[in-house]
């Protein structure tokens, strides 16, 4: 009787999953086995060529190598500034934490699309209100932002860091809140400095937290769209165009259905690998 | 008693009598009642004119006009999809011309609606500005739509600036010749290069408040093919003696990689360095703006937004500016070795509309296209904002709007564009419309993009390349099936 009860209370969240997830999933492998042009009547079983062609797509390479350098970038920096974050908010701030936090969770909350805007009137060319701050603090430098290859994919990097850095930063104060005082008190009993409190007792006790910080933002940041889509369109030339751009291209505006797919398996095949060797790695170190 | 039998019968009679015979009045009056006919419409202000036909062909023809509105960046897919279905979900669609190739196999031939129709069903084909009837309406010698909105390009000059004595006697001192608008690539590089000038500098005598660019374009990917196409085209056509292509039509090799596109690509990069800064990365806002409102640009080329909102130019960034004047001519040209000067300016595939071949009910969904598209619901359209028309976005595309008393009465101002709509209406050319030709654009953009911005140093590496996917998506496609839609293009 009470098997059939606990049947009855999951199967909604199973048949949702099916539909939305697995069925879609498998229905995407068997897409990708098919020259699926939207543009074309006839669809012929192609085998593993979509997926050979992905290998040797040049600017799928490319965009790889974009992700992967936009992942270490804010992954890296937005971890640093987050624990900066937690640990001020953490060590200083009493009275008023609760409000500080409350204002910093504004940005995670924000579409990424509008964000996406607003960078873009942030680091307009010319009437960006940086390089007016530049120009007041005699700075000689008017950086072109997203309309430069130079500065295209720091742009996105700053847009990125502006709105997750927060988030990280409410992950590891929840790790800090949680680490017992006992530790920290006993650590100052011993004579431990504060730098030596975060680097021996602080920073380890902290690292499951900071495992599945990092681990959810360069998941993240490994599908990044909205931004680059509002921002850049994957421009100037080709300066910030992402994996999941490219896949999005392929598949919505050139309709090629069929190769879409295998480029998504592709780049799912190697976000899982990476996945795996990170979580190995780490849980060793444990 | 008899008496009384006789009346009530009577009476009963002639209600009978008159209630069918308003019956019949209303069934001849209405005569699609009952039928609903759902249109795939661009959504936002475009969408505007399709409710307000709703109210109309409900009381006319008692048609229910269901209006999906889609953002244009899904309308393709959305199409594609809905036409396909038996019967097809959408019975009349609103696409961009440059996927006619695309979703010819399940639209319906118009031909014989406007054939057989009395008075072509009131759509008055001809009257169609012949670039818009042939490269956005026709597909092989086909109708597959009619012109929703004229979407064309033009040259926008400040008038101001150009008739200004000063400027005048200064350029003809340096260059030898009068200040007028460019008909050739090389004055456009000339004339911009005389105008860019910092803050500080003099212009038309008078200190300058803000820097001063000779040119803004829109160059911000995908779109900015078009303006590399503005360039292309005539440079092409010179090359070949007014033969200009995409592909050789024997081959479909494509030309895009030629010495004159070679050509037109640094050209375009030439012209860049008297643009503002970060043009690379501008959309339609930004190009519209820097021209019209902050009024630091001396020329552009866009769509005829600028021409229908010419009130709007705002002064010289000088002291005592001159009244606003804009000019508009067609794009720059260049001139061949035979002497003659190719100029053109690029019908955008732009918005059309057309029924399925799948649609429930063909008559009703002609009766509705027809309507939309006739001259007289169309001039309402185009002139909006009016008092009976809200704001549409859509443009001249018929002779009977640029000379249309009534809208030159209401807008004055549109008398500016009426000469260059005439030259445009027969020194048009079309956006690629073959199978994947979002595809062999977007391409280019990438490639052209990348060597504007210099992450490819020389041209000719940056159009090899781009010729090269062109050739692997015609493979893709098939050479001869290609070739037999390239062909198809031009009627």
């Amino acid at each position: 009787m009470r098997v059939k009860e606990s049947t009855f209370f999951i199967l909604p969240v199973v048949l949702v999953l099916l539909v939305i997830v697995i069925f879609p999933l498998i229905y995407s492998i068997y897409v990708s086995l098919y020259d699926y042009d939207l543009r074309k009547i006839t669809t012929d079983f192609i085998g593993v060529r979509n997926y050979v062609e992905a290998l040797s797509d040049e600017r799928f390479r490319a965009s790889l190598m974009r992700t992967g350098e936009l992942v270490l970038m804010c992954v890296s920096a937005q971890y640093l500034l987050g624990l900066l974050l937690a640990l001020s908010l953490y060590y200083h701030v009493d009275r008023f934490r609760n409000l500080i936090v409350t204002i910093l969770s504004i940005p995670p909350m924000i579409s990424p699309v509008v964000v996406g805007y607003m960078a873009r009137l942030i680091f307009h060319p010319v009437a960006s209100p940086i390089n007016y701050f530049f120009e007041l603090m005699g700075l000689p430098f008017r950086p072109l932002w997203h309309a430069s290859v130079k500065t295209s994919l720091l742009t996105i990097f700053l847009a990125d860091t502006w709105q997750w850095t927060p988030f990280m930063m409410l992950l590891l104060l929840s790790g800090l809140m949680a680490i017992p005082q006992e530790y920290l008190e006993s650590a100052r009993v011993d004579g431990a400095s504060a730098w030596q409190e975060i680097k021996h007792v602080v920073l380890p006790l902290l690292k499951t937290i900071s495992v599945v910080a990092i681990l959810f933002r360069a998941l993240d940041v490994l599908r990044i769209f909205d931004v680059v889509y509002v921002l850049t369109y994957g421009g100037p030339g080709t300066s910030t165009e992402v994996a999941s751009f490219y896949v999005y291209i392929t598949s919505f505006e050139y309709w090629r259905i069929g190769y879409g797919a295998a480029l998504s398996w592709v780049l799912m095949i190697i976000l899982s690998v990476l996945a795996m060797i990170y979580l190995k790695y780490v849980i060793k170190s444990f | 008693m008899h008496l009384r039998r006789i009346s009530v019968v009577t009476a009963i009679a002639i209600s009978v009598l008159l209630l069918c015979s308003g019956l019949n009045y209303g069934l001849a009056g209405q005569q699609f009642k009952g039928v609903t006919i759902t249109v795939l419409v661009h959504s936002g202000h475009q969408a505007v004119p399709w409710y307000k036909l709703a109210e109309i062909v409900k009381e006319e023809y008692g048609i229910n006009l269901v209006v999906v509105e889609s953002p244009p960046e899904e309308i393709y897919t959305k199409a594609m999809l809905g036409i396909r279905s038996k019967p097809a979900k959408y019975d009349i669609i609103q696409f961009n011309s440059a996927f006619i190739a695309d979703l010819e196999p399940f639209l319906m031939s118009l031909d014989d609606f406007i054939v057989k129709s009395v008075g072509e069903g009131g759509v008055a084909f001809g009257d169609i500005l012949p670039c818009f009837r042939e490269y956005q309406d026709m597909w092989k010698g086909k109708i597959y739509a009619l012109t929703i909105d004229g979407d064309i390009f033009f040259l926008y000059y400040r008038a101001d600036l150009f008739e200004n004595p000063v400027e005048k006697a200064a350029f003809k001192a340096k260059y030898g010749r009068e200040l007028e608008p460019p008909k050739t690539w090389e004055e456009f590089l000339q004339i911009a290069e005389f105008f860019t000038r910092k803050k500080g500098q003099k212009l038309c005598g008078q200190i300058l408040q803000k820097d001063f660019y000779g040119a803004a374009f829109q160059l911000k990917p995908p779109r900015v093919f078009y303006w590399y196409l503005f360039v292309y085209w005539p440079h092409i056509a010179a090359a070949t003696k007014g033969h200009p292509h995409y592909f050789d039509p024997k081959t479909m090799k494509p030309l895009i990689n030629s010495e004159a596109a070679v050509k037109a690509l640094e050209v375009l990069k030439k012209a860049t360095t008297y643009m503002p800064p970060g043009v690379l990365g501008w959309e339609w806002d930004e190009c519209f703006t820097a021209f019209m409102k902050e009024g630091n640009v001396a020329m552009t080329i866009h769509w005829p937004d600028e021409g229908k909102r010419a009130p709007e130019l705002a002064p010289l960034p000088i002291p005592n500016p001159p009244k606003p004047k804009l000019g508009v001519a067609l794009p720059p040209g260049v001139k061949g070795p035979d002497g003659k000067l190719y100029r053109y300016t690029m019908i955008d595939a732009a918005w059309v509309a057309g029924i399925a071949k799948n649609s429930a009910h063909p008559d009703a969904a002609w009766a509705v296209l027809s309507y939309f598209c006739s001259p007289s619901f169309s001039l309402e359209r185009v002139m909006a904002p009016t008092d009976y028309m809200p704001d549409t976005g859509h443009d001249p595309c018929r002779y009977s709007h640029i000379y249309s008393p009534r809208f030159l009465a209401l807008k004055p101002w549109f008398k500016v564009m009426v000469k260059a709509y005439e030259e445009a209406a027969t020194h048009g050319f079309p956006l690629l419309k073959i199978p994947g030709s979002y595809e062999y654009l977007e391409k280019l953009a990438t490639y052209a993009h990348q060597y504007l911005s210099g992450q490819i140093p020389d041209a000719k590496t940056a159009l090899d390349k781009a010729a090269a996917e062109w050739e692997k998506i015609t493979q893709r496609f098939g050479v001869e099936r290609q070739r037999e839609a390239y062909l198809g293009m031009w009627g």
